[in-house]
C-alpha cells in the first residue's frame, strides 16, 4: 500500500446546529494542534466534547536511550488512569505515541575511500500524550498530563 | 468507493481491529486501482495518536483531529471523504471514529452528501462493558443503534457468563444486531470481516 498523508485543520469555534458541544480551554498557545515547540518544552491543551474532557500534551526531548522514555511513559499513563479513578472519574482512554529517531551521517572526501558513517549519540523523542476522561475537572486532567510529561523530563 | 464506519467507545480496540480489518480488505479485494483501502482517522484530541500507528503499519491514512466527525466536524467529514473519492477513489474507505462519536449521524451525513450508504461496525470492550453500560448507557446505546455489525472485543478477558450478559444487553439496545465475538489482538477469521463488510 502506498503512503499518503493529509492533515486537515479547522477553526476552533464551530458553527453548527447539533446538540453536541465542543469547547476549548487554551493553555500557553493558540495553535490548532498541540506541538512541542522546542526540546524540553511541555505543551498541554484541554478541550471538552460533550461530557468528555480531553487533555492533549506534547513533549520533544533528546536522550541517549528511547527505551528509558518508553518505560517511563508507560508508567505515567498508568498513574494518570489511577489518579482519575481515585478522583471518582471515568477513564475513557489514556494513550500516547513515542516516535524516536537517530541520525546516521555518511560522508566522503575523496573517491575510492569508503564513506565514513557516524551516528548521533542521542535520539530525538517526540511524545504525544492524550487523556480522554469523564467526571473530573478540566484543570485536573490538564495537571495530570503536564505532571506526567514533567516526570519524564525529570528522569533524564 | 464503499465506506465502512468503524465505531465504538474509547479503548474498545478500534485501531487494533482496524489493522486486521484493513489487511483483510486489502488481501481480499480484486482491483486495478492504485489504492484499495484508505483510512480516515478521526481523533477528538488536539494531537493524533492512532494515525501515526496506522501509518507505521503501511496504511494510507487521512486525518481529522481536534473534533468529532459525527457533530462538530460533520462538514469536514463529508468534505474530506469527497476529496478522497475524487483524488484516490479507493475501493474501500474505512473511517475510524472517535470514541465518543455516534456512527449513525456520520452514516446519514455521508449518504446525504456522497450518496453512499456506509456500513456501520461497532466494537465494544467486553472487559469494561459491565461498568461502562451503567455509566455511559446513552452513548453506548447510540453507538450500537442501527449498526450492521457489533464486535464484542477482548473476549479472552471475560468468562462465558459475562459474554452472554453482554450479548443480551446489546440485543436489548439493538434487537437486530449481528454480533461477533473477537479478540482483535489475535487472528480473526476472514468470515467475520467478510460478513461485517457485507461482501
Amino acid at each position: 500500500m502506498s503512503m499518503h498523508e493529509h492533515e486537515h485543520e479547522h477553526e476552533h469555534h464551530h458553527d453548527h446546529d447539533h446538540d453536541h458541544e465542543h469547547e476549548h480551554h487554551h493553555h500557553d498557545h493558540e495553535h490548532d494542534a498541540v506541538t512541542s515547540s522546542a526540546p524540553g518544552v511541555i505543551e498541554v491543551e484541554v478541550t471538552e466534547h460533550e461530557e468528555a474532557i480531553i487533555a492533549s500534551g506534547a513533549l520533544t526531548l533528546v536522550c541517549p536511550d528511547a527505551e528509558i522514555v518508553k518505560t517511563a511513559l508507560g508508567r505515567e499513563i498508568d498513574k494518570i488512569a489511577l489518579a482519575v479513578d481515585n478522583a471518582g472519574g471515568i477513564v475513557g482512554h489514556v494513550k500516547a505515541s513515542l516516535i524516536s529517531s537517530t541520525v546516521d551521517m555518511l560522508s566522503a572526501t575523496e573517491p575510492g575511500v569508503a564513506a565514513q558513517i557516524k551516528r548521533s549519540p542521542d535520539a530525538e523523542c517526540a511524545i504525544n500524550l492524550v487523556a480522554i476522561v469523564f467526571a473530573v475537572e478540566p484543570d485536573f486532567a490538564e495537571k495530570l498530563v503536564r505532571e506526567a510529561l514533567q516526570a519524564i523530563l525529570n528522569i533524564l | 468507493m464503499k465506506i465502512i464506519i468503524l465505531g465504538g467507545f474509547l479503548g474498545s480496540g478500534k485501531t487494533t481491529a482496524l489493522l486486521r480489518f484493513a489487511k483483510y480488505l486489502v488481501d481480499s479485494t480484486v482491483s486495478d486501482k492504485d489504492t484499495k483501502v484508505m483510512i480516515l482517522e478521526n481523533e477528538v484530541g488536539e494531537v493524533g495518536i492512532d494515525d501515526k500507528f496506522l501509518r507505521a503499519g503501511g496504511l494510507s491514512v487521512s486525518n481529522l483531529f481536534s473534533g468529532c466527525a459525527c457533530c462538530t466536524m460533520s462538514g469536514e467529514l463529508t468534505s474530506v471523504a469527497s476529496v478522497i473519492q475524487r483524488d484516490y477513489d479507493p475501493e474501500w474507505l474505512v473511517i475510524e471514529t472517535t470514541g465518543v462519536a455516534y456512527p449513525l449521524s456520520m452514516q446519514e451525513n455521508l449518504l446525504s452528501a456522497l450518496k453512499i450508504n456506509a456500513r456501520i461496525c461497532v466494537l465494544v470492550d467486553a472487559k469494561r462493558w459491565p461498568r461502562l453500560i451503567n455509566a455511559m448507557r446513552g452513548l453506548l446505546a447510540g453507538q450500537i443503534w442501527k449498526s450492521d455489525a457489533v464486535f464484542i472485543n477482548k473476549v479472552d478477558l471475560v468468562d462465558e457468563e459475562t459474554l452472554g450478559e453482554i450479548e443480551a444487553d446489546i440485543l436489548e439496545l439493538e434487537p437486530n444486531a449481528k454480533i461477533f465475538r473477537i479478540s482483535a489482538l489475535s487472528e480473526v477469521p476472514d468470515e467475520v470481516w467478510r460478513t461485517a463488510a457485507g461482501v
